[in-house]
């Protein structure tokens, strides 16, 4: 009797446990100012040790028009809360569409996302359309207006091809379609 | 010799000293109250009238700071005129009060070659003003307004606000645009928290002030502020953005970033473009997304019928991209005129019951209802097809919408109500009209296991019951929240999960020919 409410009591902090440490790795591969995942989550879980993809889909890459001009006018404080509001607008736009995504801040105002379950057209049609609604939405901080845009590249990956390589290829087809 | 008053608003508190011989002016003197409130006129060497007023803004400063205690006088910059004088005289401030229009403002704006701040200060409820105190109490308001931005400007200025922030000189003009509105244009690239301080300095001295509106009495007004920072080209166009959307949200002053306006523009200005190509090459697309009657999913009851246009690469375009820029633009009657053809002719073909959104813009549509109605008639066509009143909260007039739903029902026509339970569509909505349907709203159905917001549905549920209305759970997007929504006793289903919404070949494709079993 004693021992079954032992092996109770050790289930129990067994599930504690076990959700504290969801918990620190939830945290540890989230982006510190907005609700995405961060640059170490595409190395622990996106990519294999020798930095290739351990899947396969769509990456997208993203870069907010004007970010910079925007953070020397007005402070790094407001770019961040800006950065944090139009990831969630893009989060809502494709939960929206039911869209099944990954989506990670790499950098300042470059954002990944991994798209599965779609073909490039597909790809390519719900970008046009989160891009062409978020320029009509009016981003506010405090009494003051924002109206964003953003660039964006797309490309296929597949297992084991090389992260590096793909972002690469990303970066020169973004720095065509920049607006 | 007489003294005889200047008429002119801007020198207020200066007369002139005229010769009755000649008419010919021979000096100045000013009126004012000393530091114990008493009026005292003296004469001031001065040799025209702005000096005369520059004479006596210094006075009445000097009058302040000793109101204030001495101390400060030592810490104080020097005195408006001194600054004045010693400044470069294109950079002297001036206010420029003109009848000019709107459109000879935004020229003079336009045409500055730099970056300069536009300011809109609007009256709130300016025209109730004009009713209740006649049109002479609202002009009287303006040009205390125009002389309290002034005096804040100079007293900013003086106090050295301006100079702590780098500026040394700086002109600006104040035109009284329209009725209630005025623009402030200075001629300098503020610092945008520099710009926040002044409109809210202005809006609490605008708030306090004690506004003469007749012998017996004063009021006391609020003012709405829209500003900018932007390229002369732009920046009353931005300030009436920003302008425009403080109204709308009643906040007292938004300021409105220029800095990635022109690649926001770039986009939008495309979205302007595919609008006028869907309407002139009849490309607006009706999407169907079928609704299921929660005991069998296989076939849909009915369809609704979703609004899609294609943009120059022939993508498939959703509403939140154009839906309400083609309000703003006011072509969006045109695109609905286009669906309403082109859903008619799907129900024709191909013996499907529909549903047709309409919003409460569409209802005020005299020429939109008559062509449906008479659509409706002609093609006897009612009993397929089920009005769906869209963003119901912006009702105002339940009586023309009524008017509108018997018109509808004497042909057949079923009503529902969309999104109920979320924002203001609520029981209210649904006790005043005379509706079959209600959509309950998605955000709540994606809640569904949350035991709270499953509570509520299911009353909802059970009261439209009680009322002989059906219910529809939209955003079904995966089985556990289809089987949460039947265990609750919705009536029909709709959702990703059960069908994405596509073209009308692609529905044939999917549930063969006649789709719907209401047909």
């Amino acid at each position: 009797m004693h021992n079954d409410k032992d092996k109770f009591v050790n289930i129990a902090e067994l599930n504690e446990l076990k959700t504290e440490i969801l918990t620190l790795r939830k945290q540890l591969f989230s982006d510190d100012i907005s609700k995405t995942k961060n640059r170490l989550w595409i190395y622990e879980q996106k990519l294999s040790d020798n930095e290739t993809f351990n899947d396969f889909g769509f990456m997208v890459s993203i870069k907010i028009a004007n970010y910079e001009a925007i953070v020397k006018e007005y402070d790094s404080n407001v770019g961040n809360r800006l950065l944090k509001q139009v990831s969630d607008y893009m989060i809502g736009f494709m939960k929206e569409h039911h869209l099944k995504h990954e989506i990670v801040r790499y950098k300042d105002a470059n954002f990944l996302i991994f798209f599965h379950g779609l073909n490039e057209e597909e790809v390519e049609d719900n970008m046009v359309n989160m891009q062409k609604s978020m320029s009509n939405y009016k981003f506010k901080y405090r009494s003051r207006m924002f109206m964003l845009t953003f660039s964006f590249a797309v490309m296929q990956y597949i297992e084991n091809e090389s992260f590096a390589s793909v972002l690469d290829q990303l970066d020169d087809k973004l720095f065509q379609n920049q607006i | 010799m007489p003294i005889r008053t200047i008429s002119d608003k801007q020198y207020k508190g200066v007369s002139e000293l005229y010769r009755k011989s000649d008419g010919e002016v021979s000096g100045y003197y000013v009126t004012y109250r000393d530091i114990d409130g008493k009026p005292v006129k003296r004469r001031v060497d001065a040799d025209n009238r702005d000096d005369a007023l520059l004479e006596l803004v210094d006075i009445k400063h000097e009058i302040d700071v000793q109101k204030q205690g001495n101390t400060m006088s030592a810490t104080l910059p020097k005195t408006i005129k001194e600054i004045l004088r010693q400044e470069n005289k294109t950079h002297k401030p001036s206010i420029v009060f003109s009848g000019k229009t709107m459109q000879e403002h935004q020229q003079i704006i336009s045409a500055y070659n730099g970056v300069a701040i536009v300011s809109l200060i609007d009256i709130v409820a300016f025209d109730d003003i004009n009713i209740l105190y006649g049109y002479e109490a609202g002009i009287s308001i303006v040009d205390t307004m125009q002389d309290l931005i002034e005096e804040m400007l100079i007293e900013m200025r003086m106090s050295g606000l301006f100079s702590k922030h780098g500026i040394e000189t700086f002109s600006y003009e104040l035109y009284h645009v329209y009725a209630d509105k005025l623009c402030l244009f200075i001629k300098n690239d503020f610092n945008h928290r520099l710009l926040d301080f002044i409109v809210k300095q202005l809006l609490t001295k605008i708030s306090n002030h004690k506004f003469i509106v007749s012998e017996d009495g004063h009021i006391h007004i609020n003012a709405t502020v829209g500003a900018t920072k932007a390229e002369g080209s732009v920046s009353l166009i931005y300030a009436e953005k920003a302008l425009q959307e403080a109204k709308k949200f009643q906040n007292s002053y938004i300021f409105h970033d220029s800095y990635a306006m022109e690649k926001n523009e770039h986009i939008v200005n495309k979205v302007y473009e595919t609008l006028i190509a869907n309407i002139n090459e009849e490309t607006v697309t009706p999407y169907f997304q079928g609704i299921f009657a929660t005991a069998d999913c296989t076939v849909p009851y009915k369809f609704e019928s979703l609004m899609r246009i294609l943009d120059n690469d022939g993508r498939v375009l959703s509403p939140a991209v154009f839906m309400e820029k083609s309000k703003d633009y006011r072509l969006y009657t045109q695109l609905m005129i286009q669906m309403i053809d082109k859903v008619f002719d799907v129900m024709v073909k191909h013996d499907v019951a529909v549903t047709l959104n309409l919003s409460y813009i569409d209802i005020n549509n005299t020429e939109l209802c008559d062509k449906l109605i008479s659509k409706v008639k002609k093609m006897k066509l009612g009993k397929r097809l089920t009005v769906e009143i869209v963003e119901s909260e912006q009702i105002q007039d339940m009586d023309m919408v009524n008017e509108f739903i018997f018109a509808l029902k004497k042909n057949g026509v079923m009503i529902a109500i969309d999104d109920f339970g979320s924002g203001f569509s609520n029981f209210d909505t649904i006790l005043n009209l005379d509706i079959d349907y209600v959509k309950l709203d998605g955000s709540l159905v994606s809640k569904i296991h949350d035991k709270k917001y499953r509570i509520m549905l299911e009353s909802m549920v059970k009261i439209c019951h009680d009322l002989g209305i059906k219910t529809i759970a939209e955003y079904i997007c995966d089985e556990s929240i289809m089987e949460a929504a039947r265990s609750i006793g919705v009536d029909y289903l709709q959702g990703y999960h059960l069908h994405k919404p596509s073209k009308w070949d692609s529905v044939k494709e999917t549930f063969g020919f006649n789709g719907a079993q209401n047909a």
